[in-house]
């Protein structure tokens, strides 16, 4: 089925594919899955977000072009892709998008004695010295370093999921909290295409470790995706969030993260932190690990930060003094490069109603 | 001249190919498989199954239902991929080559 971006295209001169330019095609990666991903110039936050393909540049055609009407072919019109697609309702809330571009965490209080070492907020100071003490405490190619216990912020923020399909086949990923009730994931673990869509329900527990569930466990049924990634299921729109029910609210001992927009400068100079729940250490276990960016496109984020099957939903933050903002939903492993969903303008718009429909 | 237009054709071609102008959608499904004990038949049950190297893929795991089922999540196929089987605290790694029609049945 062609793309939604390649039909756009076509629609634009009497329906006639007509080949592009070599200079045009040179601009134009495959739908975001490139696997030589560009740096892209970085577009003002406040505008609406364009994918690559389509060209800025595009004039108004003078008469409007009819899409062929096909049973069971659904096309997504350009500004759609980030529409909300929901299962079901848990609350009256209107969503509220603001300007910003980003919205501060909460971290709960501490209790006396913060007893886990957050690593993060050392090497945050001192990133330099953080590829020498990896090198120097990991033994192997596997430089990932396990978080116990995980009662300290943002650790507890972090859920891992067990998801029960809706064809009873069961899944295990990572989700973390935006608000009381919200957990931010990504969208494959909220809808699942070869599963029967959304899922029957979803477990979050916050903070797991080992057998421990130190903030409980809670079900949510209610969940949230784009139809960017519903119907067109495409890479660039893969997040989505479980919204709890009204009577689970872990975020309010937990504390949130954060969330932000930034753009290409300010991700490929900082440090990401990457923290979830990886399958090959049994899926009890909360596996953290940070590297600067490899590279960026406008909606993805590549990395070298090792992660297994499991981790999918994990947020990628950065740190900023003791503030977390996530800049992207981990998605996918690749030998070359892992990836998250990057936030960018209209993620971060869902996300914040998301985050107050979960309050 | 009959070359040059042939070689116009070609790249012509390859452009339309290879930038999507023609769509050429790479065939993804959700591939079903079982895992069972080699001695006895039986069905592992509670084991998690993820892609350890192969093309790329959604980084969530599938965890084996009393029958030993499990799914990996929407790959490219037919391809060759390395599974990551983790049970009973073992790890093992085995690589499958999947066609579009497989069902993978991996024993333990």
């Amino acid at each position: 089925m062609p793309s939604a971006s390649a039909l756009h295209y076509n629609n634009q001169k009497n329906l006639v594919m007509k080949p592009k330019t070599f200079s045009e095609t040179l601009r134009q990666p495959k739908n975001g899955n490139d696997k030589d991903p560009m740096v892209a110039t970085a577009s003002a936050p406040g505008m609406i977000e364009s994918l690559p393909g389509q060209s800025l540049t595009r004039t108004e055609t003078e008469t409007e072009t009819e899409i062929e009407r096909v049973e069971g072919f659904q096309v997504t019109k350009p500004g759609e892709a980030d529409k909300e697609v929901y299962n079901r309702l848990e609350t009256e809330a209107e969503p509220e998008f603001s300007a910003s571009l980003e919205e501060a965490g909460t971290e709960v209080t501490e209790e006396e004695g913060e007893t886990a070492f957050t690593r993060d907020a050392f090497f945050a100071s001192y990133p330099e010295l953080y590829e020498k003490s990896i090198s120097e405490v990991i033994i192997g190619t596997d430089d990932r370093v396990r978080i116990s216990p995980t009662t300290a912020f943002p650790w507890r923020a972090v859920c891992s999921l067990r998801i029960t399909a809706q064809d009873n086949s069961r899944w295990i990923g990572t989700g973390w909290l935006v608000s009381p009730r919200t957990v931010i994931t990504a969208g494959h673990c909220v809808y699942m295409h070869a599963q029967g869509g959304w899922p029957k329900s979803i477990e979050v527990i916050p903070g797991l470790n080992d057998s421990a569930r130190p903030f409980g466990s809670y079900i949510g049924t209610s969940f949230r995706s784009v139809v960017g990634w519903v119907n067109d299921k495409k890479r660039e729109y893969d997040y989505g969030c479980i919204i709890l029910p009204r009577d689970a609210r872990p975020g309010d001992k937990t504390g949130v993260f954060g969330f932000a927009v930034k753009d290409n400068p300010y991700l490929m100079s900082a440090y990401l932190n990457l923290s979830g729940y990886p399958g090959d250490k049994g899926g009890n276990q909360q596996w953290f690990m940070a590297r600067k960016a490899k590279s960026l496109a406008p909606r993805v984020i590549y990395y070298e930060i090792d992660t297994m099957g499991g981790q999918s939903g994990s947020p990628v933050w950065i740190k900023v003094n003791n503030a977390r903002y996530a800049v992207g939903i981990h998605t996918n492993g690749l030998v070359s490069g892992n990836s998250a969903t990057r936030i960018v303008q209209p993620v971060f718009n869902n996300i914040q109603a998301w985050k107050n429909q979960g309050m | 001249m009959a070359l040059t237009i042939l070689l116009s054709c070609f790249l012509v071609l390859y452009w339309l190919v290879k930038y999507n102008n023609y769509h050429m959608t790479t065939t993804t499904k959700s591939v079903k498989g079982m895992l069972y004990k080699a001695a006895t038949g039986q069905p592992v049950a509670g084991a998690m199954v993820m892609i350890a190297e192969g093309g790329e893929h959604q980084d969530i795991a599938s965890q084996t239902d009393a029958q030993g089922t499990f799914f990996l999540p929407e790959i490219q196929v037919p391809g060759t991929y390395t599974l990551l089987i983790n049970y009973s605290d073992e790890s093992r790694k085995i690589t499958v080559s999947i066609s579009k029609d497989s069902i993978l049945r991996i024993p333990l």
